[in-house]
């Protein structure tokens, strides 16, 4: 064990009561007791501060300790950071949950755009929410295939696409993510066919049509 | 020998059906759209009696997107024994006829009809004619060119009869002409001469025009029910807005050919490009008596059904049982819910084609995820699961989806993972160790402090009732007061908890890798590969 770790577990046994430096001094009579504290000191393993007459070394972790137990002012300064601290983790937590929501809106606002088109993005989450929700996209949606559909079901993306995008003042981009994101999550009430001149790519093929089960 | 003791691979190996593949239906649609097919030949058989008239002519359509079954439906229907009583089909993939022109449009719908078909109504013309010089008409000896000399040697109508039907001798075909005058139209008669010379697929070089190809099938129309006591039936796949088909079937509608079905197998895309191209034969295909609607061929239902449907088929040992569909469902289900590009019947069949093949070669008794799983990569090299961090491969995948119906099962091995995970970061260096609850507070599962030295408090609720257990987390940790962060891991779908609360929604697929991740954890098979998409598994889910 080295002189320093002999000092350090010294003051450090003596917990918030401390130890005198004179007391140390007597005790390793063989050792240079005031260089080995400064060392400590500097490195930051104990303190030393005058109490009454007499200096006191205390250990790190017992130091703050016996400030709190004998200093007000202290104390008082110590309760006020503490409460700072407890206000600040309160922000950083609802700046996360904001984020977490922000990211959450982002990442659909970013399924929604096949080809990312930033300006409708950001018109999308004006005040964090889609300037569209899918409910209310999928009840102009089924609206619009039925205006539209032939006798057999099927309507042209394109055609749908012409009067929301004008309506709803939409992109494409906007509207085939929200046709996208439909079909998919609702695989079973909507059929989507190949061909027509635009729509969504699935299997490599371009899917022009869209119907109602 | 092949999975569930199949002797062969019961799915198609090409993308297009054959007829032998066809004899499979599978799917409640498929097999709803074959009825009503077999209902509109019921309903027009019932309404002929005697000869046909131009009123006993309908008009089918079969319209749905590529890949969807309508060519094996199409050749399913020509497959049937009912059928094959009832109808003599003339199959035409338009697709395989090019330069499109009358000729070599009418020459495909000839080359539609099978051999057999040809043959059997050629005897039937020979008999009816043999009868016909039997009954002593003179005109009908004529044909067979009985005289004295089959007289003195005994030689029969009946013989040269066979003798015709051999090839081995020619008839006299211009007594034919005098001999059915009356009784058949001239186009008949000539249909007839075709067809026992042998040449009846050889008129589509002698018609010249677009009425004699109306005149001649109408011919043959008759003829069928006359001879055979059939309906005709013309299938057209492939069915587009080229001009020259249009007004092909055009022609073929406006003719009312007597006793057929004109059945026109085409895709919406095709039936959009024919309004615009021709709104004419557009109007008359709305007014078909039968749209066959194959609305929802893709569901994962009609998949399921279809591909089961195959392996009974050919479960001739009855090995497949209950608990192996339901196991084939699941693993198709994965597929199905994680691959957008398999939603497609010809997609799955194809899958499941070489999956076979795979576990075959592995002499494996099922279908099993491995095989699956090969099978993807090697068709689809591309195709990862989708979201995954820790890039579960499909076996893994399906295994770990399989096995997590049970919530109480999953909620427990989602909690494993958290602590694996969270062991896997302190090691890593990322988190301090964590501490045990030792019951502390009810629904806390681990507590660690993270780097900034908080203390944090995790509890995984994977479980219906999502609200009452947030509270109720969220107000012990509070009474206690032990933790200065609480973060709940759930399914549901919040957005945020109360104060000091954080709830992060975890997914099927992030469970999936949790659990994935917990598992190679276990068994000591954490690659060099996996070290940051564990940390990143962490950070996503806010344990780091």
């Amino acid at each position: 064990m080295s002189p320093e770790q002999i000092i350090v577990e010294r003051i450090s046994s003596m917990g918030t009561a401390g130890i005198k430096k004179i007391d140390l001094r007597k005790e390793f009579q063989d050792m240079e007791i005031d260089v080995l504290i400064e060392r400590l000191v500097t490195s930051g393993d104990i303190s030393v501060d005058k109490k009454g007459t007499a200096y006191y070394c205390w250990h790190k972790d017992y130091y703050i300790q016996n400030l709190l137990n004998t200093d007000p002012k202290f104390r008082f300064m110590y309760e006020a950071v503490k409460h700072l601290e407890l206000s600040v983790n309160r922000t950083s937590d609802g700046l996360a949950k904001t984020l977490e929501t922000l990211d959450n809106n982002f990442k659909n606002s970013e399924k929604l755009t096949a080809t990312k088109d930033l300006d409708s993005i950001s018109q999308a989450r004006i005040n964090n929410e889609p300037a569209m929700q899918l409910v209310t996209f999928k009840n102009e949606f089924d609206l619009a295939i039925g205006n539209h559909s032939s006798s057999i079901g099927w309507v042209e993306l394109s055609k749908v696409r012409n009067e929301f995008c004008k309506k709803h003042n939409i992109s494409n981009e906007v509207f085939y993510s929200f046709v996208e994101q439909l079909t998919n999550l609702y695989h079973d009430k909507y059929e989507l066919s190949t061909g027509g001149y635009e729509g969504l790519t699935v299997r490599g093929l371009l899917h022009g049509f869209v119907r109602c089960i | 020998m092949y999975p569930y003791g199949l002797a062969q691979n019961p799915y198609p190996s090409s993308p297009t059906p054959t007829l032998i593949d066809a004899q499979v239906l599978g799917g409640r649609r498929h097999k709803e759209a074959k009825v009503a097919v077999l209902s509109c030949i019921d309903d027009l058989n019932s309404k002929i009696t005697g000869s046909a008239t131009d009123k006993d002519f309908r008009l089918i359509t079969l319209i749905q997107d590529v890949g969807s079954g309508k060519t094996h439906l199409a050749l399913h229907i020509r497959g049937l024994h009912k059928i094959c009583n009832n109808a003599v089909i003339s199959y035409v993939d338009l697709s395989q006829v090019f330069p499109r022109d009358i000729h070599s449009l009418y020459g495909a719908m000839l080359r539609g009809l099978d051999k057999e078909y040809i043959h059997s109504l050629r005897k039937a013309i020979v008999y009816y004619l043999k009868d016909k010089a039997e009954q002593n008409k003179k005109r009908a000896k004529k044909f067979f060119n009985n005289g004295l000399v089959d007289l003195i040697t005994r030689k029969s109508i009946s013989n040269k009869a066979e003798q015709i039907l051999d090839g081995t001798m020619v008839p006299n075909y211009s007594a034919m002409n005098q001999m059915l005058i009356g009784e058949f139209s001239a186009a008949e008669v000539y249909v007839m001469k075709l067809i026992i010379r042998g040449k009846f697929r050889d008129d589509a070089y002698n018609i010249r025009n677009m009425e004699d190809i109306i005149t001649s099938i109408s011919a043959m129309a008759n003829l069928n029910l006359k001879f055979l006591k059939k309906l005709t039936i013309l299938q057209i796949d492939e069915f587009d807005s080229d001009k020259k088909s249009l007004d092909f079937v055009k022609a073929v509608i406006n003719a009312h050919l007597p006793s057929t079905v004109l059945m026109l197998i085409l895709t919406p895309s095709s039936y959009e490009e024919i309004r615009k191209e021709d709104g004419s034969i557009f109007d008359r295909l709305e007014k078909a008596n039968y749209k066959i609607d194959l609305a929802g061929s893709n569901t994962l239902e009609e998949i399921l059904d279809i591909i089961l449907e195959y392996v009974r088929h050919y479960d001739l040992q009855k090995c497949f049982k209950l608990q192996d569909e339901n196991d084939l469902s699941a693993k198709i289900k994965v597929i199905y819910d994680e691959f957008p590009d398999f939603r497609n019947v010809r997609s799955m069949t194809n899958i499941l084609y070489h999956a076979t093949e795979n576990a075959s070669k592995r002499n494996a008794r099922i279908i099993d995820e491995k095989a699956i799983d090969d099978t993807i990569k090697s068709t689809h090299p591309g195709l990862r699961i989708r979201g995954s961090i820790m890039g579960v491969p499909l076996s893994d995948f399906i295994k770990i989806r399989s096995s997590s119906n049970d919530i109480q099962m999953l909620e427990s091995d989602v909690r494993d993972a958290v602590k694996n995970l969270l062991n896997y970061a302190h090691d890593m260096g990322s988190v301090a160790k964590f501490e045990a609850t030792n019951g502390r507070a009810s629904g806390i599962d681990v507590i660690y402090n993270d780097t900034s030295g908080t203390k944090v408090a995790v509890a995984v609720v994977i479980n219906k009732d999502h609200t009452k257990n947030f509270d109720q987390i969220s107000n012990t940790v509070k009474s206690v007061g032990f933790a200065d962060k609480l973060l709940i891991l759930t399914n549901a779908k919040a957005n945020s908890g109360s104060d000091g609360t954080t709830v992060v929604n975890i997914d099927r697929c992030k469970m999936t890798d949790l659990i994935y991740f917990s598992s190679k954890y276990k068994n000591n098979e954490i690659l060099h590969d996996d070290l940051n998409r564990a940390l990143m598994l962490a950070k996503s889910i806010k344990l780091c």
